[in-house]
């Protein structure tokens, strides 16, 4: 058992955790949507590769799209129904995207269910289930889970760490998945260290969910090489290579993966998927999000089918009240705004919030004062004041010198500052305007190349 | 469904309380005990002199705006504290013009045409301060005693006025004062100013009853001030401490006293005020302790092996041209890469 409290560092803030309103709220199950838009690419990688066709009937569960590439990942009809289009439909980054839409029957019927034994399961078996799952990382990467499994031959995975800490304000998903699926979540991790033979597994918790310590431990008091792992709650501890190095002390290096020193980290929701889709065959047909914030007249965590419309859901949470300033899919530091709520909840989706006012504080923004509350923040030990002044005069290159590659994009230098500066923003900005000069120097190289 | 109207923006989509308005307002609230103090001490010599330089900084503030065709500024604080902290770098018995002058210069040269909040590189107040003392010597080398006012009473005025050949204090209900200027803390410690006079004990020099600039008495009210900005988070003791220990290690080494130093000149308002404005001290923790340090050094080399007496505004000016050079080599370290 572990228990000495543990934090990252450099950087970090503690903004308040607007987790009152949904902390204690138990998982409902949403209604069942008339429509689902299931986009091809809700995951890092290749978008997948539709198998079906318009006017196609699907049942609940079945495979629809397939992976395109080693890193991609398969689409299931979270409902059953008729495939009424293959078309564009817009998601939450604001871009149209080819989807598949299907309208639910009445009548939905059951999921199937294929009951096996996951202790006789082998490490190519658990491998192949969870890529035929389309699990990918839940905590909002979606990261193909199975690729994450099968690292290189000569890298070696010691230590599996759950990531329990939904830093996130408002959001409540893991916590509840952490309070009401406390057996699956250690299946799944049993799993997990099986898949990729490390010899302890971590779950790592913040220290405002109590409750879920305190039931993971009890959970965990006869299990060896599972312990719990609880850590300070400070904002971004459930960033990959922070919680890494709170737990672990080892700092995965600039550009590489956590396997690199030895770990593997995954959501509270992906491993508790996993199990699922070892343990009785499902597939990611739905998640858990958390409806919140100040605007939403009914405050849930809701579990979903994918697909389901936003509007949907915030129907069904009461409706928007009048005071709504922002709506945002996500958390509130990293979290897309959004402004047509027909868009699809996906496998990243991990809340809807809506915002007022008071929540968002409008403010105007002002000079920077070189107060250096962004350099204390910024948990990368990136500098945000003077990679934002290079960006803003277009000097890209002396931007990259000062750390712009290696900004996380956590939001806390945005949020610290005083002066309301936009930095974020102009981060990534400044990352697409050097994207647009590496694209331009490997052209003109090639070209070289051809004219020698 | 009804289509509520809905903001978009980059994330993040909340942000910590707290403006540069608000951090002003702070550090004005967090003078007003030297401030009080300060009239206590000197009567209304002190009072006039705080009062004229706030409207003076304020004056000169929209003035430069308007020549500039910029916005006003005024609602941002920044010129009224300008203001307090030329006056509180004043001796009490400085004309009002002077006042005047300190903070145009202090708004108009140090900060505006520097390019404004943000940019200036040198402490606006001490800018004017310097330029005072450069420019206006004689009308400052006078020092009232505390509590001078009880002689007569607190509406007396005093002022410098020329007889012959020599400028001495007078008042207008006393004419002229007799032995009630005399040297600072400091200058009677040294010896190329052969002053004459008793040392303060540092009991006196702690509540400020003692000669000097307005804000150059009470080191407990100035620290009052300063728990109330580190409660609030706008300044923390890295600055503070390096500056003061460095000097006391100076002064300890060249057998002074360490103690007698930290309470005497500029240095509590120095190292707690001044030495920690943001825009013109290192934005990095490392690079703060840096600058702190060389606060402390110049300082204890002015004082020790100067010309003047006192060497806090002048050390803090120096580190200021020296900030921009600390934070080019003073970089954090980046996560992922190993320790250089």
């Amino acid at each position: 058992m572990t228990l000495k409290l543990k934090t990252f560092s450099p950087g970090g803030v503690i903004p308040p955790h607007k987790k009152k309103k949904t902390e204690h709220r138990v998982i409902e199950d949403a209604v069942i949507p008339k429509t689902v838009v299931l986009p091809l690419s809700q995951h890092a990688g290749a978008p997948a590769k539709p198998i079906v066709e318009v006017g196609q009937e699907v049942k609940v569960g079945e495979l629809i799209a397939e992976p395109s590439a080693f890193i991609s990942a398969p689409i299931h009809a979270s409902v059953s129904g008729k495939v009424i289009a293959i078309e564009p439909r817009m998601t939450f980054l604001g871009k149209t995207m080819d989807g598949i839409v299907i309208e639910a029957d009445e009548e939905q019927g059951e999921l199937p269910k294929i009951n096996r034994n996951v202790n006789e399961l082998t490490v190519a078996q658990i491998q192949q289930i969870v890529r035929d799952a389309g699990i990918v990382g839940l905590g909002g990467a979606a990261f193909p889970t199975n690729v994450k499994l099968a690292p290189p031959k000569d890298t070696i995975i010691d230590t599996v760490i759950i990531n329990g800490c939904e830093c996130e304000p408002y959001l409540t998903c893991d916590h509840r998945q952490m309070l009401e699926n406390a057996d699956e979540l250690v299946g799944g991790t049993k799993l997990l260290l099986k898949a990729v033979n490390a010899k302890k597994a971590y779950i790592g918790i913040e220290t405002n969910k109590l409750d879920a310590i305190e039931l993971m431990l009890e959970k965990t008091k006869n299990i060896d090489n599972i312990d719990v792992a609880a850590v300070e709650t400070r904002y971004p501890q459930g960033a990959e290579k922070q919680l890494i190095q709170a737990i672990l002390g080892r700092e995965v290096p600039t550009g590489a993966l956590p396997s690199s020193v030895g770990s593997l980290v995954q959501n509270v929701g992906t491993t508790i998927a996993i199990y699922m889709a070892c343990a009785f065959g499902k597939p990611l047909i739905e998640r858990v999000i958390t409806v919140s914030g100040e605007s939403i007249a009914e405050p849930k965590n809701l579990r979903v089918r994918l697909g389901t419309p936003i509007e949907d859901l915030i129907n069904q949470c009461g409706g928007l009240k009048e005071d709504v300033m922002k709506v945002v899919v996500g958390g509130p530091m990293t979290g897309f705004a959004i402004y047509d709520f027909s868009i699809p909840v996906t496998k990243g989706t991990s809340g809807i919030l809506a915002l007022s006012k008071d929540e968002i504080d409008v403010k105007e923004q002002d000079v920077c004062v070189r107060c250096g509350s962004c350099v204390r923040g910024c948990p990368m030990g990136v500098e945000p004041l003077f990679v934002n002044a290079r960006v803003q005069l277009g000097l890209i290159e002396e931007a990259v010198d000062l750390g712009l590659l290696n900004c996380c994009e956590c939001g806390i230098c945005a949020y610290v500052c005083p002066s309301n500066i936009p930095l974020l923003q102009s981060f990534r900005f400044g990352k697409a305007l050097n994207a647009e000069m590496q694209t331009k120097k490997q052209a003109n190289s090639s070209e070289k190349k051809q004219k020698d | 469904m009804d289509q509520k109207q809905v903001f978009i923006t980059s994330s993040p989509h909340f942000s910590a309380n707290g403006s540069v308005p608000e951090a002003m307002r702070d550090v004005i609230f967090a003078l007003i005990p030297i401030s009080f103090m300060s009239i206590y001490i000197f009567g209304l010599n002190a009072l006039l002199l705080i009062i004229i330089s706030i409207v003076s900084a304020i004056l000169s503030d929209m003035f430069i705006r308007r020549v500039l065709g910029k916005k006003s500024t005024i609602g941002d604080w920044s010129a009224i504290l300008t203001g307090i902290f030329v006056a509180l770098t004043l001796p009490p018995i400085a004309p009002w013009w002077v006042a005047v002058v300190g903070t145009f210069v202090a708004i108009v040269v140090a900060k505006e045409l520097l390019g404004g909040l943000g940019y200036n590189i040198f402490n606006p107040a001490l800018v004017g301060r310097a330029f005072i003392h450069a420019s206006y010597g004689g009308a400052l080398s006078l020092w009232l005693a505390p509590f001078w006012w009880k002689a007569t009473s607190f509406f007396d005025l005093a002022y410098p006025k020329a007889i012959g050949n020599n400028i001495v204090t007078a008042s207008l209900q006393a004419g002229t004062l007799d032995n009630i200027t005399g040297a600072t803390p400091l200058a009677l410690i040294k010896p190329a100013l052969a002053a004459a006079g008793a040392k303060p004990s540092y009991l006196e020099m702690f509540l400020g009853f003692t000669r000097g600039s307005l804000g150059e008495t009470s080191a407990l009210a100035l620290l009052i001030g300063a728990a109330y900005l580190i409660y609030k988070g706008h300044i923390n003791l890295r600055i503070p401490i390096s500056f003061i220990v460095i000097l006391s290690a100076v002064v300890m080494i060249s057998g002074g006293d360490p103690l007698y130093h930290t309470l005497s000149g500029g240095v509590i308002i120095g190292a707690f005020f001044m030495a920690t404005d943001w825009v013109t001290s290192p934005v990095t923790p490392k690079g703060e302790i840096i600058f702190g340090m060389g606060c402390g050094l110049l300082t204890a080399l002015i004082r020790l092996y100067g010309g003047y007496p006192e060497g806090v505004y002048f050390a803090i000016l120096l580190m200021n041209a020296v900030s921009p050079l600390i934070d080019k080599y003073v970089k954090p370290r980046r996560f992922g890469e190993a320790m250089s």
